[in-house]
């Protein structure tokens, strides 16, 4: 018997593309060999499953319009009238922080102090508390239970109307004297978020059975329908886990929550792995700073000033914006070699404008003659090459294929923010003299920092 | 794909009932795509939303010169990525009853049945365990049936590489499961 039949071969006989000699051989071997038979019906099932269709349930497309910010493409004549809104947002929200900060300016100040001194022992808070107690009157209270005697400022973290992280909402709370914080804070949780006048989070019917802090860690015991009226899905999870522990550890007592559900600890909730405390997790939470508006706007601003100072060869103020730990790579085309590419620190980029030294950038694409360039010389030929300053698109975190080098920019500095300026090129040559520089920022300590610079133009 | 160029005009110029069109005309496709990467409905549709509330937001980033089908499925690889991470799934993913116990016809009998349902379950595990690299390709393939030339397009790898990923990746699982069943098969 012949060799068995490669997946090359089952894959053209099955597309077709074989001649009708080999056809025949081919349907000949499968009728004697079982093992490729077998192959190649599980070729059959792969495809075969792969092609089967999945439909969406039939709100769906209502559901992505109603969440939808409906005056962001608008007709021109429109336009005026978003602009009169556009005033009104600010100065409403202006007259709500006056609002809020005139409330808890009193609160604010004395709650700052009480987070800095960490406390361990819960107990130790209620002289604290007690201190308290005059600015009660100033501030109408949300919760007007018949416990009056302390009022409380706590930060309750909600999630977002798509529910893809959670805000912060100071609430004025009652908190009875043989009452524990977090507690309170479950209860306030429970009620829901003021501002959305959404859904409360919280699974309906669910009662805090007890809670218990050891060793910073916030035992929170749940009842059943925690679980049993959970409306499912990974994202509603970690939404809601975010919201209950984000919440608890804004008290300087707790700094992990771990979930029990009737006083038994429980190995996932129905998605998340749940036997173990969670810690918070500040990068659920967005606040005004870090809305993804505001960071592009942020981000747009720092590419301006790193694009000013390349093009002024201005040192000093690029260093400034350079990742103080990992520094700036420079790649010369779009394929970014981590290992290989020239990885400049901040330290050292302030002098080497004057520096002799020949770095090795990589290879010219084409002829293949390795790029060897002093930095000054390599900033004119692959960085500033172009006024991009004035680029025809500056286009943010969106990735364009536009040559024939992979572009694995958003693969390499996946969790990045992207820029890219690019100009389009001229019909003269065909669209080819197409060229972009894309820079790459990253976070660190809620500061954006240039990573990566990034060449790009036609490569053959 | 003059008719999305016409849509995309629409939308750009606030027209939200073309949007819905455009959601209509793209959303069981990609459905069909997202659930075949995540093995999860639930999964699917968050992702899903978000694409097209991304594709919503940057329409005017679109470039003409591109097929439009090809910037959609970049953008839901990208969104699948980031919610992927965001949501740190690590752990396996257990596989929704619903993906698996479809298509069966009232003619066959129940041991039929298992047994078919038994190999396609074993099929979605050999899918799950092969590398992006090759599992998106292999997925983008037969779900929407690309050309190797708009795999090429959306992954940006040659359109040599796409045909090869997709050649690689059917022969790594026909030679994972001919390796579980070698006893069964002689």
């Amino acid at each position: 018997m012949r060799s068995h039949l490669s997946i090359e071969d089952l894959d053209s006989f099955k597309e077709g593309n074989v001649t009708n000699r080999e056809k025949e051989k081919i349907k000949l071997h499968l009728s004697e060999c079982k093992q490729c038979r077998e192959k190649y019906n599980i070729m059959l099932d792969l495809e075969n499953y792969l092609k089967e269709e999945d439909y969406t349930d039939i709100y769906f497309t209502k559901r992505v319009v109603d969440s939808l910010n409906k005056n962001k493409h608008v007709k021109k004549s429109n336009k005026s009238i978003i602009k009169k809104y556009g005033i009104l947002k600010p100065v409403f929200s202006a007259v709500l922080i006056c609002t809020f900060v005139g409330a808890s300016f009193y609160f604010g100040t004395k709650f700052d102090s009480f987070k800095r001194n960490p406390v361990s022992d819960p107990d130790n808070l209620q002289t604290i508390q007690a201190t308290q107690q005059p600015a009660a009157e100033a501030v109408p209270s949300p919760a007007q239970s018949e416990i009056t005697d302390f009022k409380w400022v706590v930060i309750l973290y909600f999630p977002n109307p798509s529910a893809e992280c959670v805000v912060p909402e100071h609430r004025v709370v009652s908190k009875a004297q043989d009452e524990k914080l977090e507690e309170v804070i479950f209860r306030e949780l429970q009620k829901g978020p003021h501002e959305y006048g959404k859904e409360p989070i919280i699974p309906e019917g669910t009662r805090l059975l007890s809670s218990e802090v050891k060793d910073g860690i916030c035992y929170l015991n749940l009842s059943r329908e925690f679980v049993d009226n959970n409306p499912g899905g990974t994202a509603y999870e970690t939404v809601l886990i975010n919201s209950i522990v984000n919440s608890l550890t804004e008290l300087p007592y707790i700094e992990k929550v771990q979930f029990l559900i009737e006083g038994e600890v429980r190995e996932v909730y129905t998605h998340l792995v749940f036997d173990e405390p969670f810690e918070r997790n500040e990068s659920f939470i967005r606040t005004p700073e870090n809305t993804p508006e505001a960071i592009e706007e942020k981000i747009r601003e720092l590419g301006v000033e790193v694009l000013t100072a390349f093009k002024n060869k201005d040192m000093q103020s690029l260093s400034e914006h350079i990742h103080p730990d990992k520094g700036v790579r420079f790649s010369p085309y779009t394929y970014v070699e981590v290992e290989k590419d020239v990885v400049i620190t901040t330290e050292e980029i302030k002098t080497l404008l004057d520096s002799d030294k020949v770095y090795f950038w990589g290879f010219y694409d084409g002829i293949g003659d390795p790029i060897e360039l002093t930095f000054a010389k390599y900033l004119s030929e692959f960085v500033y090459d172009q006024d991009f300053l004035n680029a025809d698109e500056v286009i943010y975190d969106v990735q364009f294929d536009r040559g024939n080098t992979i572009n694995n920019v958003f693969e390499v500095y996946a969790g990045s923010h992207i820029l890219e300026y690019h100009f389009k090129g001229t019909p003269e040559y065909d669209w080819m003299d197409w060229k972009s520089l894309k820079l790459v920022f990253e976070e660190k300590d809620g500061n954006w920092y240039l990573i990566g610079v990034v060449h790009d133009q036609w490569t053959i | 794909m003059q008719e999305d160029q016409t849509q995309i005009k629409r939308i750009r110029d606030g027209d939200i009932e073309a949007f819905e069109e455009l959601i209509d005309k793209y959303k069981n496709k990609l459905f069909s795509f997202l659930v075949k990467m995540t093995c999860s409905r639930q999964d699917s549709e968050e992702i899903l939303q978000e694409v097209f509330i991304r594709v919503f937001n940057n329409i005017n980033k679109y470039d003409d010169r591109w097929m439009f089908s090809t910037w959609i499925y970049r953008i839901a690889i990208n969104t699948y990525k980031s919610y992927m991470k965001k949501t740190k799934r690590l752990k396996t993913v257990p596989i929704d009853d619903v993906v698996i116990n479809k298509g069966m016809t009232g003619e066959e009998n129940p041991e039929k049945i298992y047994e078919r349902n038994e190999r396609q379950q074993e099929i979605i595990t050999l899918i799950n365990s092969l590398k992006d690299k090759q599992r998106v390709p292999l997925i983008l393939k037969y779900v929407k049936d690309f050309s190797y030339a708009e795999i090429s397009d959306i992954l940006g790898i040659s359109e040599e590489a796409a045909k090869m990923r997709v050649l690689r990746a059917k022969k790594n699982i026909c030679e994972k499961y001919m390796e579980r069943h070698r006893g069964d098969i002689q």
